[in-house]
């Protein structure tokens, strides 16, 4: 979505089952910044979104990888918008700055999933057929840090951020959530923090 | 029994479920010790299970185990309170 030039927003939704539920809130973000004027690019990463590979045969390297193949086919210079465990992916992606909305460490999301495989029926995790791999490589995985990334964060999680938000946490929600005036909130703070980037 | 200073836990237990399963501030407000979770209420299945627990640890800085999660930590709003309570103040 866009113009044709740089410099490009490259997004990285949240992983696995938080994808469904903040995808909307993403895409709606996301066009908020192109009407904007912003070029905007949403990959889908190997086994997520539309991609047709199925979930047992990625992993975190196949998907940093992908990441960094998207970056790299894009105009320059790239700015990255990662949501969740989306920012664990963009460690190999030369990005001129970083925005992330709850980011989380690889071991946060590995012990989420290990939860949720106890607490199913012991095969899966929720539908999705994970990888041992997976699971050992997101182990030492942490967001990047270089440059240093604009945090923002919902006002119930007590970790560090930039910037709370009031409201429920949309990828704990069962049903995959629209709210409009969070995703103008989002997309507002973006704009102000990448036209500080770009100034 | 429930252990002293569990005002803060409880309130905070209440937004977790709120917030989790999508239930309103009026409804969760009304819970009791008594209220049934999970088994009782068709919001919780294993991945709202999952997310409960996960917000629990990270909004009261605890760590729940796993073999700490069984049916009884969870049948009632009371019980839940009371593993919580116990985590945090110990």
């Amino acid at each position: 979505m866009g113009p044709d030039s740089g410099p490009t927003i490259l997004a990285f939704p949240a992983l696995l089952e938080e994808a469904n539920r903040t995808r909307a809130i993403l895409v709606g973000v996301l066009r908020r910044l192109a009407e904007a004027g912003w070029s905007v690019a949403l990959p889908d990463l190997p086994g997520q979104g539309e991609s047709l590979l199925s979930t047992e045969v990625v992993d975190l390297a196949a998907w940093r990888e992908a990441a960094a193949a998207a970056a790299v086919s894009l105009p320059q210079p790239t700015h990255v918008v990662a949501i969740r465990a989306g920012a664990l992916v963009d460690s190999d992606v030369a990005a001129a700055s970083r925005w992330y909305w709850s980011p989380m460490t690889g071991h946060e999301l590995s012990r989420e999933l290990t939860r949720l495989r106890d607490l199913g029926a012991g095969e899966d995790y929720a539908g999705n057929t994970l990888s041992d791999a997976l699971l050992a490589q997101l182990h030492g995985a942490e967001p990047t840090i270089a440059p240093p990334p604009r945090v923002v964060r919902m006002e119930s999680d007590p970790r560090p951020a930039d910037r709370k938000l009031a409201g429920a946490a949309p990828w704990r929600g069962s049903e995959p959530s629209t709210d409009s005036a969070l995703t103008a909130l989002l997309a507002d703070d973006i704009a102000e923090w990448l036209v500080h980037c770009t100034a | 029994m429930i252990p002293e200073g569990t005002n803060e836990i409880e309130k905070t237990l209440r937004a977790v479920l709120a917030d989790v399963l999508s239930l309103s501030p009026e409804r969760v407000a009304a819970f009791t010790p008594e209220t049934g979770l999970f088994g009782s209420l068709p919001e919780l299945d294993s991945m709202a299970v999952a997310g409960v627990l996960t917000e629990v640890e990270d909004r009261l800085g605890i760590v729940i185990e796993d073999d700490e999660v069984d049916g009884e930590m969870l049948e009632t709003f009371g019980a839940l309170t009371t593993f919580a309570a116990t985590k945090v103040l110990n």
